[in-house]
């Protein structure tokens, strides 16, 4: 079953259109990967499919609702997302920033439970930062750092995660870490939707696949199939193979 | 380190606790009592704080009692109140805009405040109940201003503090020029308003604020579990299922509110919102916007601020606001130097 979809939605900037006829579906325990050059529109897509961007035209539905007319925190319950930006605040410890992602499990008389506890511990533990738990966040590395997001994202407890290039700017080996971390997110029952800007780890790692711009049109299928089609190895995994030399 | 503990009851209840946080908010509330007694005891009929207190609980003779119910604790009481309310507007304006400069003093609310008392004092030689409805209005008014200019698909930051440097740059020469407008006898009637002084205020200053303290403080605590999740920016907090735009506009209303409240009470205390906060934060050491140790460094740091300023120079010299200012002026410049070269600015 399809837990959220998109179906044919146009997304825009007040009058400035980014993307249009987009569909888009994940359903339970899948992996599936957008893969498409800067600023195409992949972050825009997950605003859209985590209801921060209302399409405007076509509709994102999460368990079969329109994801807009469903309560803040019963979708924060199902959908977990960890934007491209975010902003570590001052002197905040690992298991603390962690901790921020039981929010939508709480509430003013149910602050901290056991349960919020175990969870936050099993989420370090998934995310290889078990033993940072009372070091400052701004006294990481890049790659730790990204792990504790995730860790915080994990805490969430959501059936379905969506992750916005988690690894930018790591070093290659990072990169590789932190996609061992969501591939077994994935296996342990999270369905997840990732945005990778390298291609051919992206495409090696996911059941299925959109590649958001293939010269003027969109392809979508299986990740395997894909990685075999000439237009997208000539356009992505040369390029992939570059960016990772480089790096 | 770890301060924090959980405080659960079988029913499925907890609280969260910093140890340290409870420790220095309670300190701080200890230190702004002490303050106040000392403050009440003080004066060109001075008073030992046994007796205060004693009168305060009601035990006094009558000629003492007289002097503390109804000539210095009704001051005392706005001086608690605005330094609270400064500190929770400081600590609101702070979180919100991510950034130490982005109080209501850097803002310009204060100002605000002002021009609309001295529209009050030069055009219409108002009452002083008129001069404090005007500030109230101004600071609103510049309060929404503000919010209407930095306001695109959220308030972000830096814009904030950007564009409340500019309004507050306006508003200043605005007051400027109502100034030289006055004749000899407003003008030195704003400039004492303008300086901000807790002489000469009673128990007509101290219900209004109080009313909107009793309103709005529990109101802001309702909301400050959002805006702890709000630090790490609106998509992750909106993420976690916080609805970002309602928090951070109810937020803002209530610290321009308490902000605008607190001026038309005791005029513009400078520096109070400012440096509360941040120094309640150095304090807690805790992450998060630190709302009441920066309400009660407030309290304390008024009181206290109005003390020295009539121990130093006697009762009625000099306006706490001076003083304030002085403080506040030494700390935004040692806060300026240490972020430079913590390579934040
Ligand atoms: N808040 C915004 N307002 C207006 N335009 C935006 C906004 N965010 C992104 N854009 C524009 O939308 C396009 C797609 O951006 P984005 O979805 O972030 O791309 P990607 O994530 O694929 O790099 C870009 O041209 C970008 O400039
Ligand atoms: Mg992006």
């Amino acid at each position: 079953m399809n837990r959220l979809s998109a179906e044919d939605v146009t997304l825009a900037y007040d009058q400035r259109v980014i993307a249009e006829q987009l569909s888009v579906e994940i359903p339970d325990n899948s992996f599936t990967v957008i893969v498409g050059p800067n600023a195409c529109g992949k972050s825009t897509l997950l605003r859209a499919l985590s209801r921060m961007l209302k399409p405007s035209r076509g509709r994102v539905l999460l368990d079969g609702q329109v994801i807009q007319s469903m309560p803040a925190k019963k979708v924060a319950r199902t959908l977990g997302l960890l934007p491209q930006s975010s902003i570590a605040p001052d002197g905040i410890t690992v298991a603390d920033l962690v901790g921020r992602g039981r929010y939508p499990h709480q509430g003013i008389l149910r602050q901290w439970s056991t349960e919020d506890e175990r969870v936050v511990q099993e989420s370090m533990a998934r995310t290889g930062i078990a033993d940072l738990g009372e070091r400052h966040v701004d006294e990481l590395s890049g790659g730790q750092r990204q792990r504790v997001w995730i860790a915080m994202a994990l805490a969430q407890e959501t059936p379905l995660l969506l992750l916005d290039e988690p690894s930018l700017g790591l070093a290659p080996r990072m990169v590789y870490r932190i996609a061992e971390v969501i591939r077994e997110i994935n296996t342990q029952g999270t369905a997840v939707l990732l945005v990778e800007q390298n291609a051919g780890m992206a495409l090696s790692l996911a059941d299925h696949a959109h590649v958001l711009e293939v010269g003027e049109t969109r392809l979508s299928g299986p990740a395997d199939e894909l990685a075999r089609t000439d237009a997208v190895r000539r356009l992505y995994l040369g390029e992939a193979a570059e960016d990772q030399g480089a790096a | 380190m770890k301060t924090h503990r959980a405080v659960r009851t079988p029913g499925g209840l907890s609280l969260r606790v910093d140890v340290r946080t409870l420790v220095v908010g309670t300190l701080l509330l200890l230190v702004a009592l002490t303050a106040s007694v000392v403050l009440i005891g003080t004066g060109d009929f001075p008073i030992p704080a046994a007796d205060v207190v004693r009168t305060l609980l009601g035990e006094g003779d009558p000629g003492q009692e007289f002097i503390v119910t109804e000539l210095r604790l009704p001051r005392v009481l706005v001086g608690l109140l605005v330094g609270a309310s400064l500190g929770l507007a400081g600590a609101l304006f702070q979180s919100i805009s991510r950034n130490p400069l982005g109080s209501p003093d850097v803002l310009g609310l204060g100002q605000g405040a002002t021009a609309g008392a001295l529209v009050v004092i030069v055009l219409f030689s108002g009452t002083a109940n008129q001069v404090a409805l005007g500030a109230l209005v101004g600071g609103l008014a510049t309060g929404f201003a503000i919010y209407l200019l930095a306001w695109k698909r959220g308030v972000h930051g830096y814009r904030l503090v950007l564009v409340g440097i500019g309004v507050s740059a306006v508003v200043t020469a605005v007051n400027g020029y109502l100034l030289t407008k006055s004749d000899i006898v407003d003008a030195a009637r704003a400039i004492v308003w303008m300086t901000g002084s807790l002489d000469g205020r009673d128990w007509d200053q101290v219900w209004p604020l109080l009313a909107l303290c009793a309103l709005l403080v529990p109101l802001v605590l309702a909301n400050s579990r959002g805006l702890r999740m709000m630090e790490m920016g609106d998509d992750v907090s909106y993420a976690l299922g916080v609805r970002v735009e309602r928090v951070r506009l109810v937020l803002m209303l209530s610290a321009v509110l308490l902000t605008a409240a607190a001026t038309a009470a005791s005029g513009p205390v400078g520096f109070v919102a400012l440096t509360a906060p941040q120094l309640a934060r150095r304090l807690t050491r805790s992450p998060g916007p630190n709302l009441v140790p920066a309400m009660c460094m407030g309290a304390a740091l008024l009181v206290s601020a109005d003390w020295i300023s009539q121990r130093a120079f006697g009762a009625g010299q000099l306006p706490v606001g001076v003083v304030t200012g002085v403080l506040g002026g030494v700390y935004l410049l040692w806060l300026l130097v240490t972020e430079r070269r913590a390579g934040r600015i």
